[in-house]
């Protein structure tokens, strides 16, 4: 299989590469580019735990090819801290316990951007809905619901 | 949005730390996608390997040809078991005496005797590659009929699993007898069936490895996703006969255990020799469809209850009969979880004086089924929660006051079970009667009245629990053939500069030890909380230890830290009135600086930390350091406890189950981190919720597994009232009990009886889990032709 070109932007960091055309998105941010927040838990598009925003929209990196993704922008879990401080959504996140073993939280934030960026005041019942392409087996999601709803006010007044 | 966040009310003893809601000092790297987990190490002359597994789930294999695989692109080599000839089948760890052992083979040999039972392996340079080249081998399976169902298997001229067994039984456990003398004169005996399904455990992180032996030293590195490094690092060394010293098992961050990351697995043992035969690294990551097929399964009961009770609810005797599917081998644990961890706990917190139980472990076609939250509890307290339940609304009482006329009496405390099981503390009664308070019960049963009169359906089910937690005394583990140690280490080093490393045998796979444990360290050793770092899951570099399971961590591993710390404490106290020439009762340390209590003498940590690590200025009998281990071993172990209340609403129409609350008040002794106790709570709880609604792993007649079993999403959860009453556990030095399999005991009975509850007027008496629309429609036309019959 011939090896195509690609170039993206990873966390805000321009990157190159040659990629096999099956190679997966998550695949290629974790083994070619060394991106290895976005976590692979079934690789069928079920679970979540490799959610990315590709331009903003959060998207499941193993239901895409890396081929597919040329000159786009991905922000995964280790983009959305600024300058060594937390995101909104970590700090609430992380004041809420709303992570244990952590394996889903990269793919859950992601998801929780584009939640927020849709729905910027979101009742408990839209948080459970946004969020329900993500398994996480540890929480129970309370926590999770609690931290989102906690950090959607904090994120209007930042305008993020 | 306006959440019902209620904080918790402690009514505990506090320390400065030790009870406060602290959010997690390990929590920035998961937040910010720098977790390492083993599927994130990737090592210099990394090799993949891929098995190749079968696709029936009982077959003798005719011929299996490697030898097209091993030609293709980038492959390094491929194994069947006739390769790996020197490896015997792996052992289990917990063998109940009198089992019949059948361990899983690390490659099948001639028979294939469960769906996805590893036929071969193939190396390569990349996984692409080796994935690639599994199509190029070559098996001829002879598929033979499949037994999946214990009660199929259990059939007079069932065919056998192993033929070299008489049957099919793996392990009988009898205990207790005389119900049918205690039983006379009854005004109640019910008979009935249930079965606790099967499930997945579903971690998100799948199993990972990455094996890594290096020749020149003669080490073997074994990355492993795992829960007890330490006993890991025995059984792979007894297995493969390597020196334990040159074995270091790193277990770096785990993505979810519940279990099955306990156990000792085929692959582990294949990547181990695989690395040395080629001296290079090889890592295998479970994909999820392995981890369904390939990792240990959960529960899988069928049990036959009888009951014996008065017409006031007193219970006078119970009669259990569970047939326990064990798979087609014995796991690390499968003899024990299905037998000594359901016999001994039916009773739950009832005063029950008459019990008599026999659980045979049946060899089917299927998965291995191994501990999984709860590991043979949650069935326990399912039995008899329904047990309670059914008596209940057989008799027309309320079921509260079912449970308070069988509770074991506070007079009674400590109270021993028939069945050996200790209680060691609670407050049954004011536990129950607070999760009625918050549920408004009463109220509840008012509405419930009105809408039976309006054709609504309400149900409100309860349950309490209770199991045995911090697992424990080496004179009880033996007996019962738990080849393991029941102790937990910890290691707290002050250093020079006044900072702490606490290390510990036990293993966080989400817990959060290092914040917990440092809140236990840093109230005995009087130092900031953020300078204490908590390390585990290195058998280099922590004591040896045992690890996670048995919600142990803290009871047992936290208070191996407070014994620990506690000594290095008095070590610092007793050099700081050695410095400052003062008494040792005189001297306080309060945020890095000692003082004495009547002059004005202050020493730095620093300057403590300096001198006991150099000695200078330090009396020999002092020593050097200030270092100290403990291996904590109990003299007792612990008894959580709880009341759930589930109420639900029943559409007759569809048969769908809302879930209109849940409430669960949890006894788990002193609380460490309410914060991080809730969340073990939750998750806890969305396991057993989960097995309530949702979850089936039901292995079809063809032994195939379900492909994409119905975990639960958040939208599928309802929001949990949680709260908290504590009795501290008089035999552990932290008085703690144990907390993180507490919801997995209480929702599957709490939200069946309430089921049941709603249902019993159509004449509804048997209900199984998952409580699918499907199943309760089911049980409802079948009651309703019942009557209609009748
Ligand atoms: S790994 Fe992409 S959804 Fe599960
Ligand atoms: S925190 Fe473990 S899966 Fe979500």
């Amino acid at each position: 299989m011939h090896h195509r070109k690609i170039s993206l932007t990873i966390d805000g960091r321009r990157v190159v590469s040659e990629v096999e055309p099956r190679m997966l998105l998550v695949q290629a941010l974790r083994e070619v580019f060394g991106v290895t927040g976005p976590h692979i838990g079934c690789e069928t598009g079920r679970c979540g735990a490799c959610t990315v925003l590709v331009d903003g929209q959060a998207m499941k990196s193993c239901m895409m090819l890396a081929v597919q993704v040329c000159d786009v922008e991905i922000t995964t879990a280790a983009g959305l801290a600024q300058d060594g401080v937390l995101h909104p959504l970590q700090q609430a996140f992380h004041e809420r316990h709303a992570l244990q073993c952590g394996f889903c939280t990269p793919g859950m934030l992601c998801a929780a951007v584009d939640l927020l960026a849709e729905t910027p005041r979101p009742t408990e019942t839209e948080i459970r809905a946004g969020l329900r392409g993500n398994l996480c087996r540890c929480t129970g999601y309370q926590h999770i619901v609690e931290a989102v709803a906690q950090a959607a006010p904090a994120m209007a007044l930042q305008g993020i | 949005m306006n959440l019902p966040i209620k904080p918790p009310k402690l009514d505990q003893a506090v320390g400065r730390l030790t009870g406060q809601a602290i959010p997690r000092l390990e929590d920035r790297r998961f937040l910010t996608g720098r977790g390492r987990y083993v599927d994130d190490i990737v090592l210099a002359r990394q090799l993949h390997a891929h098995f190749v597994r079968s696709p029936h789930a009982h077959a003798r294999i005719v011929s299996l040809d490697l030898s097209l695989a091993r030609t293709a692109k980038g492959v390094v080599d491929a194994f069947s078991a006739a390769d790996l000839a020197e490896l015997g089948d792996i052992a289990p760890n917990w063998v109940v005496p009198g089992s019949k052992v059948k361990g899983r083979p690390p490659l099948a040999r001639a028979m294939i005797r469960h769906h996805g039972e590893a036929v071969a392996v193939i190396v390569a340079e990349s996984l692409a590659e080796a994935v690639d080249a599994a199509e190029r081998v070559e098996v001829v399976y002879e598929p033979l009929a499949v037994l999946a169902d214990q009660e199929a298997a259990m059939a007079p001229g069932a065919p056998r699993i192993h033929p070299d067994l008489a049957d099919n039984v793996a392990t009988r456990f009898p205990v207790g007898k005389g119900f049918d003398e205690a039983a006379q004169g009854a005004d109640l005996r019910v008979a009935f069936k249930l079965r606790n399904q099967r499930l997945v455990p579903f971690p998100m992180e799948p199993r990972a490895v990455n094996a890594d032996f290096d020749d020149a030293t003669g080490r073997l590195t074994f990355y492993c996703a795992h829960q007890l490094p330490h006993l890991l690092r025995r059984m792979l060394a007894a297995a493969i006969g390597f020196p334990e010293q040159k074995l270091r098992v790193i277990s770096p961050d785990v993505g979810g255990g519940f279990g099955p990351k306990m156990h000792f697995y085929p692959e582990d043992v294949v990547l181990a020799v695989l690395t040395q035969r080629l001296k290079r690294p090889v890592k295998w990551t479970e994909t999820r469809g392995e981890n369904i097929s390939a990792t240990t399964h959960g529960r899988d009961h069928v049990t036959h209850i009888e009951v014996a009770a008065r017409s006031d609810g007193k219970i006078l005797a119970l009669r259990i009969n569970s047939l326990a599917n064990v798979g087609a081998y014995l796991s690390s644990m499968g003899s024990g979880v299905p037998t000594v961890n359901v016999a001994l706990f039916v009773l739950g917190l009832y005063a029950i004086g008459h019990v008599e139980v026999l659980i045979t472990n049946v060899y089917t076609n299927t998965t291995p089924v191994d501990a999984y939250r709860g590991a043979g509890r949650p069935e326990a307290a399912y039995i008899i929660e329904r047990t309670i339940g059914r008596v209940a609304l057989e008799l027309g009482l309320d079921a509260a006051d079912v449970r308070r006329t069988n509770f074991v009496a506070a007079d009674q405390l400590p109270y021993r079970h028939p069945t050996g099981i200790g209680l060691d503390s609670g407050q049954y009664e004011a536990t129950l009667a607070k999760a009625l308070e918050q549920a408004d019960y009463e109220a509840f049963r008012a509405e419930q009245v009105v809408a039976r009169q309006e054709g609504r359906l309400l149900g409100a089910g309860l349950a309490t629990y209770t199991h045995s937690c911090g697992v424990g005394m080496a004179e009880l583990m033996g007996p019962i053939g738990f080849d393991r140690g029941g102790f937990e280490s910890a290691l707290v080093r002050v250093h020079p500069d006044g900072r702490v490393t606490v290390l510990s045998g036990a293993h966080s796979h989400g817990q959060g030890h290092a914040t917990t444990f440092a809140q236990i360290a840093a109230d005995e050793l009087g130092v900031p909380f953020e300078h204490i770092e908590v390390l585990q899951g290195d058998t280099d570099l922590v004591p040896m230890g045992v690890g996670t399971f048995n919600s142990r961590s803290v009871s047992v591993g936290g208070s191996a830290v407070k014994i620990a710390a506690a000594r290095v404490a008095t070590k610092m106290r007793k050099l700081a009135a050695h410095m400052m020439q003062a008494d040792l009762e005189g001297v306080v340390l309060e945020a890095g600086l000692f003082r004495t209590t009547g002059g004005n003498a202050t020493l730095t940590i620093q300057e403590l930390g300096r001198a006991a690590w150099t000695g200078q200025g330090v009396p020999r009998d002092l020593g050097i350091g200030l270092e100290e281990t403990e291996f904590y071993h109990p003299h007792a172990m612990s008894a959580p406890n709880g009341a759930h209340i589930a109420l639900v609403e029943v559409d007759i129409e569809t048969g769908e189950i809302a879930l209109r609350r849940y409430v669960a008040i949890e006894d788990c002794g002193v609380v460490i981190n309410p914060l991080l106790a809730r969340g073990q709570i939750q998750g806890g709880l969305a396991q057993g919720i989960g097995q309530a609604l949702y979850e089936d792993a039901a292995i079809d007649a063809e032994g195939m597994p379900v492909a994409d079993p119905p975990i639960p999403r958040s939208d599928m959860m309802p929001w949990m009232e949680i709260d908290f009453v504590c009795t501290p556990s008089p035999n552990n030095p932290l008085g703690a009990k144990g907390i993180g399999e507490a919801g997995a005991l209480g929702a599957p009975p709490a939200i069946v009886n309430a089921a049941l509850d709603a249902l019993w007027p159509l004449g509804v008496r048997e209900l199984d889990m998952p409580l699918t629309p499907q199943r309760v429609l089911a049980a409802i036309a079948a009651a309703t032709a019942g009557r209609e019959r009748a």
